[in-house]
């Protein structure tokens, strides 16, 4: 490419394979005046204000451009900006639309009459009676029990079915993990491990196992 | 061409009013180029009046292409140099009419240079200053004086902002001429702008203009 018309490269930027570096151009002092002279006028050039049309008539083209434009669907763009203003709203409307439904109690009035709530506990709650009867019948050792009692003698208030069902309970409980082998010898607590690993209780004062 | 990060791209917009008729999409488009199609029509054909008719006659051509034929548009790149050739062929087709364009170079002379081409050392040393107003004003009525296709580099690089290649592509000359007609744009300019004879006299006889 000629060496001058290199410079209108250089001058505007302008990428082009197989440049000479703008240095080595401008050692010629008469490219250096044309570079000088051509850049002054570009720097004019660049000052010109921009020129634009009246803002009606890009009005009047967006105007044309509308009235033939395809139908606008309800996808893309517009679907998306639909979307973007409804659904926080609709989330919001939800969200109270939940907490409504899901704690109506909570928007009741907070003052309850001492016997309403009496009569809100018992209906909360069954009677402990009907608990009773829906427990298994007690073991025949504590069924005996039961029929060595006294019936005749007036019945206790603390004395309920109920106790004589959990002592049933522990006495399955224990006799499942072999307690009725009380006569065996106890095990010693020294034979017993502990949590180092070693049997046996550590007695005070002696050296701890080193690590 | 995008203007900053965050601006849809040219592309985007187009696919947005071809597909939805976005109308903020083809506003943001027309609005965009508005300076570089109007300030190369406005520097051809020199008629705020004429300008107008091109401008939108340029965005009702380019619409109804992206309507009707946007598989095209897709396989000619960017945005702004497609509209550019249509706008450019507009601007032609107004000159055209008038006479006031011409498809061939200018008369050469013998050693197949014309006029504009022979630069003769009389303008004022470059340290010849002059008051800023005066210069833009100097600047454009020189601007007007030079032959079409010096004119035409000119408003291609600096109103429609292209590269020496996308000019080369659009007017169909080699690299080479467009950055020929460039410097002796800026040359001429200068001689123009500097020289007191040939400002005052318009002695150049630029039927072309």
């Amino acid at each position: 490419m000629d060496r001058k018309l290199q410079l209108i490269a250089h001058l505007y930027d302008e990428d082009i394979d197989g440049l000479e570096p703008l240095g080595s151009l401008l050692d010629d002092p008469e490219l250096r005046a044309e570079y000088e002279a051509i850049g002054e006028t570009r720097f004019t050039l660049e000052q010109r204000e921009r020129v634009r049309p009246d803002p009606r008539l890009v009005n009047a083209i967006v105007a044309s451009a509308l009235r033939n434009a395809p139908p606008r669907p309800a996808t893309g763009l517009r679907l998306v900006r639909t979307t973007r203003f409804w659904f926080p709203v609709l989330s919001a409307a939800a969200t109270v639309l939940l907490l409504v439904l899901v704690n109506p109690w909570q928007m009741a009035s907070p003052t309850i009459q001492h016997d309403e709530l009496s009569v809100a506990e018992s209906e909360a709650f069954p009677a402990a009676e009907n608990l009773l009867k829906a427990l298994p019948p007690a073991p025949p050792a504590v069924a005996g029990v039961a029929r060595e009692v006294d019936t005749d003698a007036p019945a206790l208030h603390w004395d309920t079915g109920d106790d004589l069902r959990h002592l049933s309970r522990r006495i399955e409980r224990l006799g499942a993990a072999g307690i009725d082998e009380w006569d065996n010898p106890a095990v010693p607590l020294e034979a017993l491990p502990t949590s180092a690993g070693r049997n046996g209780l550590i007695q005070t004062g002696a050296s701890r196992p080193r690590k | 061409m995008n203007t900053a990060r965050n601006q849809p791209s040219d592309e985007t917009l187009v696919v947005a009013y071809v597909e939805s008729g976005d109308e903020q999409a083809i506003r943001a488009l027309v609005e965009r180029h508005q300076e570089r199609l109007y300030g190369y029509l406005l520097g051809m054909v020199r008629d705020r009046n004429v300008a107008d008719d091109l401008f939108q006659e340029t965005f009702v051509r380019v619409l109804s292409a992206l309507r009707s034929e946007r598989a095209s548009y897709s396989d000619q790149g960017r945005f702004l140099g497609w509209a550019m050739r249509i706008a450019r062929n507009a601007a032609l087709d107004h000159l055209r009419q008038r006479k006031r364009w011409q498809d061939v170079e200018s008369t050469a002379d013998e050693d197949g240079q014309s006029f504009w081409e022979q630069l003769t050392d009389d303008a004022p040393p470059a340290d010849y200053t002059m008051h800023e107003q005066d210069r833009r004003e100097t600047l454009r009525a020189c601007i007007d004086r030079l032959p079409p296709e010096q004119r035409e580099v000119v408003l291609l690089r600096h109103e429609s902002e292209l590269t020496f290649r996308e000019i080369a592509a659009l007017t169909g000359v080699s690299i080479n001429t467009a950055l020929g007609r460039m410097r002796y744009a800026l040359l001429n300019l200068r001689r123009m702008m500097l020289t007191p004879a040939v400002r005052a006299a318009g002695s150049i006889d630029n039927t072309n203009g």
